[in-house]
């Protein structure tokens, strides 16, 4: 352990609490979260033809799940949770695009350039996240009433639904790692 | 003479693994969408170390190819290998490598699949992949095992919905977690094929969550002096919360400090993730580098929050010395 938190910042104001440990990340605001996501029906996340889909992964295979990267989005009302989500250490972000049927898409983008770039009127790559009975749901920003979503049958690429929709699965757990 | 095309050829990234003496289904993943309609595309299979392609015509046979799938009734150790199933016609042609390995029962936990739930909630567990069994109609009686012992269908911490693959837990409790049996069976030509999916359960804690409370600054002012550096630090109270559950950022007129101060004037400082007596803080430091007189007249908020709420604490910078609220 070393306390360098105080030795290097001698001007900050409180003296580093006891059992203060810095942070790896540089600045709060380009912290990006490492969360694992899988739906209630056990189904996570991998990657197929440059899609990504949702399926069991068994053995050796749990090695190709997708982790997620998250970083608040900023042009936005915080109240709603509004977050921007990728993969690959956020080298690319999930986004809504589409005219008149939204379509989740795939775009390389940087996390927080996409983050810092969000707001009504870039609203894409942001999904107000809401939290029930111990799952998650991810609406997308662009498309009110459209969630994240996959397919009750394995396999199946995630997509955008509207519910109700008996076919398709909007709950996910959703947790750090 | 039919030209012979050059075969476009990929690598199935998922490998299959199945338990020996079990009926198998492997599937051909289709290529595109339209490789997958055009029905005038002829697929076959054949093990990659033999050129002899594998019928469908004889049901007497151990592997039998049925269209997209290929069949193992039931698998045996040495259909260890790779399977190439091609898609051709006149102007098209495709090959998928799938790998497949069998493996003896006692290597089960080896080839299971992971799950997860969280603590104190219901939750449910998925028999996963049957979807071939499904389509012919199995007989779908799944029976459920914990560690080897079967959940008796009395079983009140267990509810099963006819007709699904899942078990239901009602609470999830720390000592669930383990490996799990799902077995049915597959009856084809009067024989009976066991199917077996080996699942292993994580249970995860429910997080602790706590509303962000702003514990510092505790004044609604803070006193500065214009030329010197200043810094106020936002200390944010989560108690049982995980840090990583809070955000928590600076805002100058509502506008996020990077946004506001292009020349760095102000900025924020590292977030520090603090525990003490086992309670859990955040403190994030507003700098002021140097404090210049239009501080005076900007709106500072320290905006903390989580899935559980979230907390504002708007706080403003006077001059030393200057005492606004003189009458």
């Amino acid at each position: 352990m070393e306390d360098s938190g105080a030795a290097t910042e001698p001007l900050l104001l409180t003296t580093g609490a006891p059992g203060s440990q810095p942070c790896e990340l540089p600045t709060p605001q380009t912290k990006v979260f490492r969360y694992r996501i899988w739906d209630i029906n056990q189904q996570s996340l991998y990657l197929h033809n440059d899609q990504l889909v949702a399926g069991y992964l068994q053995g050796p295979n749990t090695a190709l799940e997708e982790k997620i990267y998250w970083v608040p989005s900023r042009g936005f009302k915080q109240n709603k949770l509004p977050i921007v989500l990728g993969i690959q250490s956020g080298t690319r972000c999930l986004a809504c695009s589409g005219t008149t049927q939204p379509e989740l898409v795939l775009e390389d983008v940087n996390i927080t350039a996409a983050a810092a770039q969000a707001g009504q009127a870039e609203p894409r790559w942001t999904f107000f996240r809401s939290y029930q009975d111990g799952a998650w749901r991810f609406e997308a920003a662009a498309r009110p009433g459209w969630f994240l979503s996959t397919a009750a049958q394995p396999g199946q690429p995630l997509a955008l639904a509207q519910p109700p929709d008996p076919a398709r699965v909007l709950d996910f757990y959703f947790q750090g790692c | 003479v039919r030209h012979l095309l050059v075969c476009d050829h990929t690598v199935y990234f998922k490998h299959y693994f199945v338990l020996r003496g079990e009926a198998v289904i492997l599937k051909c993943p289709s290529f595109s969408h339209e490789a997958f309609s055009d029905l005038s595309l002829n697929l076959t299979w054949h093990k990659n170390d033999s050129k002899h392609v594998i019928s469908g015509e004889d049901k007497e046979q151990r592997i039998q190819a049925k269209g997209d799938t290929l069949w193992f009734l039931p698998a045996s150790l040495e259909d260890t290998g790779v399977y190439i199933c091609t898609q051709r016609n006149s102007s098209y042609c495709a090959k998928v490598s799938i790998r497949l390995t069998v493996v003896e029962k006692t290597a089960a936990h080896d080839i299971s699949y992971m799950q997860k739930l969280f603590t104190f909630t219901s939750g449910k567990l998925v028999c996963p992949d049957l979807g071939g069994f499904m389509d012919k109609k199995a007989d779908l009686e799944l029976k459920w095992y914990k560690d080897s012992v079967p959940l008796d269908e009395d079983n009140k911490k267990y509810i099963r919905l006819k007709e699904t693959t899942s078990l239901i837990i009602g609470s999830v409790l720390p000592e669930d977690s383990g490996y799990y049996t799902c077995k049915t069976s597959f009856t084809y030509e009067g024989t009976q094929y066991p199917v077996t999916r080996t699942i292993l359960l994580q249970t995860v804690e429910t997080e602790k969550r706590n509303t962000p409370v702003i514990v510092y600054p505790d004044q609604k002012t803070t006193l500065a002096v214009p030329g010197y550096k200043m810094i106020i630090p936002c200390k944010v109270f989560i108690g049982l919360s995980r840090h990583f559950y809070t955000i928590v950022v600076w805002l100058a007129n509502d506008t996020y400090i990077d946004m506001m101060y292009k020349d760095d004037r102000v900025t924020v400082g590292e977030r520090q993730e603090i525990v003490e007596n086992g309670e859990n803080f955040i403190e994030v430091p507003l700098i002021f580098d140097p404090v210049r007189e239009v501080d005076f007249y900007t709106d500072f908020k320290c905006l903390a929050q989580n899935s559980d709420g979230y907390q504002v604490l708007p706080t403003r910078v006077k001059e030393e010395g200057i005492d606004f609220d003189c009458t």
